[in-house]
């Protein structure tokens, strides 16, 4: 898999753990954690979404969306929620422990800040 | 969240070119753009859906995030005269790349073989089809006009000529429109496009903008039309079979696979009586078909066309491609469950006249002996024809009519029973 796509994923599954989540608000959260550094383009988020739910790394369901909750005869909107299942958590653990034996590897290379 | 830049103005549409310029509500520009997608998603209804309201919530929302910013005038990639809408729109890309990235990430590789298995054999059932249909279509259920009208469809794609004739060109960057003039004017026809691929090849991006083109560049050196278009598609990104191209007498006319199905789809009955009476349940017979013949596009799964069983026909309304595949795995159900010609229920009745070899003649005494045998036939084997045995004094022979394994257990009888005494096995 693509370096870019893997750490989207371990992007992706982590955000999920923490919480239950739709889309839009993953994206929007993956920016404001790394402050600004990853984005996630709608066109590269919902077929990852897609290719998770499909190897079931997460689970969804979905949630009548309505400008006004009231209002019994509008037709709302659906908004889709994903949740980390057991194989997703396992597949997040994989994730974040190659990631850190990444990270500590360059690590060892870098210079000292400000050397 | 940060703005991401906007993809490039010719990748996106709002609009067919040849629309009034009639401002649209935000609401109308994201449904036209959504429909494309849709269309071009070529997944089960269901999952179109899903993955439409789901693309519909996000648009709304960055409509409204982007509208209670107000307009970004920091950020130089955005035009000053762009609208949320537009904007927002922008951002999820082209619509056939999407498409093709939601198509790969739905598909399992589980999935990816059993669509790769029914693309086989709808492809080898082709011939199949062409040289049954007629036959089989003689004995169908009443059609509607509908299925009538796209049965008519469906014969003038009969034409292979022309489909096949060989197409030359090269193509740096071309309108997509053009380039497919340029096809059909080498076959001598006029050119038509489906409505969507109509809307994907040439649209504005707003209210008086220009119109933007969709482009392709690609080498065609003397290829079959179809192969050519099919070339053509896959230089667009779309996927492998998705752009086709049908045959109308005057004029190609160009689509994508999904709409084309649905034009084309048309009503036939599929005659089951030989596989129910091998044995097989209407059950299984359903099962193996929306199992093997393209399952994602059966109602029964979450897709657009209809398969019932109705005592012993199969009524199935599917486009021609379909038609074929159900016909052709029935074919394969009926070779891998037929009876040898002496299995005990076989219905291959014959009548034969079998000499008593004794002088004396034909008995009654063993006539009644292989009645008997029958009779022990009949319940050790359900559903298996009825024998029956009779002298002609005339000849000296009995007359046996019945399957192969009936015939050959009463021959059995008649050699053992009527042999000369001296020739029974362990006789003195």
């Amino acid at each position: 898999m693509h370096a870019k796509a893997d750490t989207h994923e371990l992007v992706i599954l982590s955000l999920i753990a923490e919480e239950p989540i739709y889309g839009y608000a993953l994206a929007k959260r993956a920016a404001a954690r790394s402050e600004g550094l990853v984005t996630l383009t709608p066109a590269a988020l919902y077929p990852l979404l897609a290719r998770l739910e499909a190897d079931k790394l997460v689970s969804t369901s979905w949630e009548a969306v309505k400008a006004n909750p009231d209002d019994e005869a509008a037709k709302g909107r659906r908004r889709k929620w994903y949740r980390l299942t057991a194989k997703g958590r396992k597949r997040l653990d994989q994730r974040a422990k190659a990631a850190r034996l990444f990270a500590k590897t360059i690590e060892a290379f870098l210079p000292a800040e400000g050397a | 969240m940060p703005q991401p830049t906007p993809e490039p103005a010719h990748a996106h549409g709002l609009r067919i070119q040849d629309q009034p310029e009639s401002p649209r509500s935000p609401e109308d520009q994201i449904d036209a753009w959504l429909d494309v997608l849709v269309r071009l998603l070529d997944l089960p209804a269901d999952e179109r859906e899903g993955l439409r309201d789901e693309l519909a919530a996000h648009l709304h929302e960055r409509v409204r995030d982007l509208t209670l910013a107000g307009t970004d005038s920091t950020n130089p990639n955005t035009a000053p005269h762009t609208d949320p809408v537009t904007r927002a729109i922008a951002e999820l890309g082209d619509q056939a790349e999407l498409a093709r990235a939601l198509r790969n990430a739905r598909h399992t590789p589980r999935r990816r073989r059993t669509l790769m298995l029914a693309g086989l054999i709808g492809t080898s059932a082709a011939a199949l089809l062409i040289s049954t249909a007629a036959l089989v279509q003689s004995s169908a259920a009443p059609r509607t006009p509908n299925a009538v009208a796209a049965a008519a469809v469906a014969a003038d794609t009969d034409e292979p000529g022309v489909l096949e004739m060989p197409i030359t060109g090269t193509y740096e960057k071309a309108r997509v429109s053009e380039v497919l003039r340029d096809v059909a004017a080498q076959v001598g026809r006029d050119v038509r496009f489906s409505r969507n691929l109509s809307e994907h090849l040439s649209m504005v991006l707003e209210p008086g903008g220009e119109p933007v083109h969709k482009k392709v560049t690609a080498a065609l050196k003397s290829m079959p039309l179809e192969e050519a278009v099919n070339r053509l598609g896959i230089a667009m990104r779309y996927d492998e079979g998705l752009l086709q191209v049908r045959d109308r007498g005057d004029h190609l006319f160009f689509g994508f696979r999904p709409e084309l199905d649905e034009m084309e789809a048309f009503l036939m009955t599929h005659d089951l009586a030989p596989l129910l009476d091998l044995g097989l349940a209407s059950s299984e017979i359903h099962g193996v078909l929306t199992q093997f013949v393209e399952p994602d596009e059966w109602r029964y799964n979450g897709g657009t066309f209809a398969i019932e069983i109705v005592r012993e026909k199969a009524l199935v309304e599917a486009p021609p491609r379909m038609q074929a595949g159900v016909e052709e795995t029935l074919a394969v159900l009926e070779a891998s469950f037929a009876r040898q010609p002496d299995d005990p229920r076989s219905r291959e009745i014959d009548l034969e006249h079998v000499v008593a070899p004794a002088r004396g003649g034909a008995s009654p005494q063993t006539r009644e002996t292989i009645e008997r045998i029958f009779d022990g036939l009949a319940a050790a084997y359900p559903g298996a024809p009825t024998p029956a045995v009779a002298i002609d004094y005339d000849t000296h022979s009995y007359m046996v009519y019945g399957n192969l394994h009936q015939r050959n257990l009463a021959k059995q009888v008649i050699e053992r029973f009527d042999a000369e005494p001296a020739t029974i096995p362990g006789t003195p």
